[in-house]
């Protein structure tokens, strides 16, 4: 585990998109933390298809302090849509104490692991979340036309409201893995969607997260006017998709309910006499809506 | 704790699980899960997908909210809305007053316009500028059907695909071509020059404007244009484009055997329609493919008389007779023929075309005075103009001609009449062939439905505006020879360097024969020990202290030109150019005839200021990463050394403007600013106010923004200086914009975080 090392998870399904990806991969180049390694998980892409990837990259990565890159590409047949194979493939290969996500049309701020760092540092946090912008954009052949700045759908102020829905997208926060349990960083192949709020459940289950960072925005998060979003798009509003989000929600909820809460979480949150061994996290929402002050 | 909570605990026992690890699951998952999910949708009022709907419904209408916030905004910060606060706040505190202002505006309007129908909600108007000062852009909402016009419906509405696979160039002198524009907005003037320049045989430009200053302007545009003459005339604001092009250069008809109508139109009306402009030129004048086309039809068809666009898809549905039937009826009474109101109407919506001179005669000898023309009150129907544009073809059958359209296949999408033309005997068997007559139809009937709305141009259309606007492909990337400039005040050696890096590697992919060079000055106290080793491509120059962002760019860019450079770059060292960046930077400026000045995109956080989606243009342009090239440096003189720092690159953009060059945005070229996350000190929000106050006092601002500068500058423990510079000539200003704060433009978005 390489001490100062932020391994970025970079999910790249169409070898099509090079142009987001190089965008997504220039603002990882322009981090002010130097020490970043891109974890590129492709799906299934032939060799051809992943040398032009890496030419694609190459003059970025050519810059004085860039990211190293490594490429996984995922090769098995299934599942059809691996997303969420892709984010354990990627798992798989980081080799830094701390591990990002970032989707391939998303970017970050030149300061975003700086800041986060300096939070995990700072506190017993195993993860510390900040927050994203939504910007609205038109992705043509040559370049990406940013036409507003919709107000953030996600708001939350901590790790209650987190715990009700997530208001966290991917690449707004960063992990410690030195400070997680062995097996609780993995995501959960069986969700399509929301795997990332599963596992985001499972560690803030286990360990405590830090939200001082909240109130600055690192990075933005590209809503599409081409629909090539993988959420909340019209797509999603078909029949098969329609069932299969409410077997998502509700798997959700069974997280909630069969997972235990840490007392060292707990106690971030609780006096000492609520605190319970047996406490899950729908038990521990329950007890916090009847407290007086739910400003946790 | 509700029923469904009762429910779904009893199905999972959740509530307290004995034998769990923390953030593990330990029980079947999968049986617990179905039953969860039976009784969930039993229980549940609103399903997820529901929700996912919700939000996008919700999502629909925040963005209408931003926009409508953004024009309330736009109104609120305007210098008007601050001139009349005193008085609403007057009426505000004197009901009475208010009250009796409100009854005497009720009775003049019932004494102007008594028993008024409601006022039905009209189409956007296709056929017409507002020649007015510039607008805001108009609301994209839906678009509303307008009543069945006799034109004719898209799957018969023939037209010719270009460009024809015969055509080849003809020898210059063969014949004698016009080019007749009108320029409203006289900063098109470059983007017409560059399409006239696909007229290989030649072309003589006729261009009328609005004032001496805009004329000044057009010309220095047209400034060694080999093609032909250049004649600039100034105009009267009456009769839109058609007075000019059919009174005011009138004599212009009887030298040339074909001309070229073309305006500079801009249409307010409706987002969609905002490249029209673009399409029209792409169309008549898009390429030298396009150009031999046409001619080639004119020379193989004795008969034709006009050449105009197939319609513009987005606009089709809005086509049509609109409240002029009447006065063009007037018209062609005057012209010798009728109007048939039931038949079929075509017309070159837009006024551009291609013609012969004598098609036109019957139009030219109504010997119209510019007189005859409504006085300009932004009408959207109903003068002389409108009537004139819908007699073109009709004029053109009346003379003994006939016209045609044509089509680049690739803007079309929901036009199936476009046909392809192998040989010039099948042109003239098209042409025989096909009905495209207004005056005796042969029966044929007009459409009976309005055309489904097409909601926006084709993605093949838009590229190709995009690409000619970007430059791209370069013809000529070798000669150019370019130049970076940083200037650095205390930055850490770390993040110079990296600059210098990236700035290095961009020149290396800049293109060019000759190789670029960086230019560096220190204008901190610090020794420039802090530069790296690599100084063969750098060169540093002596500091001369801290004299300024603008002043020290300014020594930089002299030296840079003054060694042969072609094109300068601004880069602040806080920054990473892209390695494309310097290419695709000095390809856009070259595509503008070097009469421009283009800034980088500034990335991952743009700033939030207007920039076009089809022509990139900006109000202004930011000096963090900014290309000028000689010629746009010859003209402008560079910075303005009396701002320290901050506001220099606005004035210069405003001065550019006045000198008439383009700005431009170019998205392909992004430059990496670190400006996220920043605190603002005091010291540099003392530079920001004097160089705004500065800046207002240039360029002559509102008093109310000058005020409200000085209130800032109080509010931080300021003196509001009381010396006041040159202003700027009275001509120049109206390019400056002081009505949306420090973003001098308006904005895309109002807040950033």
């Amino acid at each position: 585990m390489i001490e100062d090392q932020v391994d970025c998870i970079v999910r790249l399904h169409d070898s099509r998109r090079l142009l987001e990806l190089e965008r997504c991969v220039f603002s990882l180049v322009g981090q002010r933390h130097e020490r970043v390694h891109i974890i590129l998980a492709t799906q299934r892409f032939s060799a051809d298809e992943i040398a032009g990837v890496r030419a694609a990259l190459a003059p970025v990565l050519a810059l004085a302090g860039a990211p190293t890159l490594t490429v996984a590409n995922w090769e098995s047949a299934t599942p059809a849509d691996a997303r969420t194979e892709l984010l354990n493939l990627g798992l798989a290969a980081v080799t830094g104490r701390y591990v990002s996500f970032l989707d391939y049309d998303d970017t970050l701020f030149p300061e975003a692991y700086e800041l986060l760092l300096a939070r995990l540092k700072t506190t017993r946090a195993a993860i510390a979340f900040a927050s994203v912008r939504t910007v609205r954009a038109d992705v043509h052949a040559d370049f990406v036309y940013v036409s507003s700045h919709p107000k953030p759908p996600f708001a939350g102020r901590g790790l209650l409201d987190l715990m009700r829905g997530n208001f966290c997208p991917i690449h707004s926060y960063l992990i410690d893995r030195a400070r997680l349990p062995d097996g609780v960083l993995r995501f959960d192949t069986s969700l399509v969607w929301e795997e990332d709020y599963d596992l985001l459940l499972r560690i803030c289950a286990c360990k405590p997260a830090d939200f001082q960072a909240l109130h600055h925005v690192i990075g933005d998060y590209y809503f599409k006017t081409d629909g090539s979003n993988s959420i909340w798009t019209d797509d999603v509003l078909s029949e098969s998709k329609k069932i299969a989000y409410e077997q998502v929600a509700a798997r959700i909820e069974m997280r909630r309910r069969l997972t235990r809460v840490s007392l060292e979480v707990q106690r971030t949150l609780l006096d000492e006499c609520e605190v319970d061994a047996r406490l899950t996290l729908r038990g521990l929402l329950d007890l916090c809506a009847s407290h007086p002050d739910d400003a946790l | 704790m509700s029923n469904e909570q009762v429910q779904l605990h009893r199905v999972t026992g959740a509530h307290r699980q004995e034998s769990l690890v923390p953030g593990e699951l330990t029980v079947d998952p999968r049986q617990a899960l179905m039953e969860l999910i039976v009784e969930s949708r039993r229980a549940a009022v609103v399903s997820p997908a529901s929700v996912v709907h919700v939000v996008q419904q919700d999502e629909s209408q925040r963005l209408r909210i931003e926009q409508l916030s953004a024009e309330l905004d736009a109104i609120r910060f305007s210098a008007f809305w601050r001139l009349t606060a005193p008085l609403r706040g007057l009426l505000t505190r004197l009901p009475r007053i208010r009250r009796t202002l409100r009854g005497t505006a009720k009775s003049l309007k019932r004494l102007f316009h008594p028993a008024q129908p409601p006022i039905p909600s009209s189409p956007p108007e296709p056929v017409q500028d507002v020649e007015v000062p510039e607008a805001p852009p108009a609301d994209d909402g839906p678009l509303q059907p307008p009543a069945v016009e006799p034109l004719r419906d898209p799957w018969r509405d023939a037209s010719i695909a270009l460009p024809l696979p015969w055509a080849r160039p003809v020898p210059s002198g063969r014949r004698r071509i016009a080019a007749i524009i009108h320029l409203y907005y006289e900063e098109l003037a470059h983007e017409f020059r560059r399409h006239l320049a696909c007229i290989d045989e030649g072309v003589d430009v006729y261009i009328s404007t609005g004032s001496e200053f805009h004329a000044s302007l057009v010309r220095r545009a047209f400034e060694g244009w080999q093609g032909g003459a250049v004649e600039v005339r100034v105009v009267a604001n009456r009769g839109r484009d058609i007075a000019p092009k059919l009174v005011v250069f009138r004599d212009v008809y009887a030298k040339h055997d074909h001309v070229l109508h073309l305006h500079g139109k801009r249409s307010h009306h409706a987002a969609v329609l905002a490249p029209w402009r673009q399409f029209m030129l792409q169309s008549l004048v898009g390429n030298r493919q396009v150009v031999d086309s046409i001619l080639g039809m004119f020379d193989e068809s004795p008969s034709l008389g006009m050449v105009g666009a197939q319609h513009f898809e987005p606009m089709r549905h809005w086509l049509g007779w609109g409240g002029n039937f009447e006065r063009c009826r007037g018209l062609a009474t005057r012209m010798g023929f009728d109007l048939d109101r039931s038949a079929v109407l075509d017309f070159p919506a837009g006024s551009m075309f291609w013609a012969r001179s004598a098609a036109l005669a019957p139009l030219l000898d109504l010997k119209l005075d510019v007189e005859d023309f409504d006085p300009e009150a932004g009408q959207k129907d109903g003068t002389l103009a409108h009537a004139i544009e819908r007699l073109y073809y009709f004029a053109c059958e009346h003379a003994g001609y006939r016209w045609l359209k044509v089509a680049r296949p690739e803007f079309y999408e929901h036009t199936p009449g476009i046909e392809s033309i192998p040989t010039p005997v099948a042109l003239r068997e098209w042409i025989a062939r096909k009905p495209l007559r207004l005056l005796d139809g042969a029966g044929e009937s007009p459409r009976d439905t309005v055309p489904v709305p097409v909601e926006r141009p084709t993605a093949a259309f838009v590229r190709e505006i995009q690409r000619f606007a970007l430059g791209m492909p370069n013809a000529r990337p070798s000669s150019r020879r370019v130049a970076v400039g940083l200037v650095i005040y205390e930055n850490p050696p770390a993040e110079v360097a990296r600059a210098i890096d990236a700035a290095l590697i961009a020149l290396a992919h800049a293109g060019g024969d000759a190789a670029g060079r960086l230019y560096v000055v220190n204008n901190g106290p610090s020794a420039l020990a802090l530069l790296p080793v690599v100084r063969g491509a750098i060169d540093v120059l002596e500091t001369q202290g801290n004299v300024g962002f603008g002043a020290a760019h300014n020594r930089l860019m002299t030296t840079a030109f003054a060694q042969g450079a072609t094109h300068y770059v601004t880069v602040n060292p806080d920054g990473l150019l892209h390695p494309m960046a310097l290419r695709a930077l000095v390809d856009m400026a070259q595509a503008h005839g070097d009469r421009v000045l283009v800034e980088a995109l500034q990335f991952p956080r743009e700033h939030p200021k207007v920039y076009d989606a089809f022509d990139f243009g900006t109000p202004w342009v930011s000096g963090g990463c900014l290309a000028l090239s000689r010629t746009a440096f010859d003209l402008t003189g560079g910075f303005d050394d009396s701002f320290f720092m901050y506001c220099e690159d606005v004035d210069l953009s405003w001065r550019a403007r006045a000198a008439g060059l383009s700005l431009k945005t170019c998205p392909k070229a992004i430059f990496l600013h670190a400006v996220t996350n920043r605190e603002r000190h005091v010291p540099t929000l003392r530079m920001i106010f004097e160089s705004a106050l500065h800046l207002a006092r240039r360029w002559d601002a509102p008093v109310s923004f000058e005020e409200w500068i000085g209130a800032q500058m109080k509010s931080i423990g300021m003196d509001v200086p009381g010396e006041r510079p040159e202003p700027v000539p009275m001509a120049w200003r109206q390019y400056a914009d002081f009505q949306h704060d420090f973003v001098f433009a308006p904005p895309r978005w109002l807040s950033d975080d």
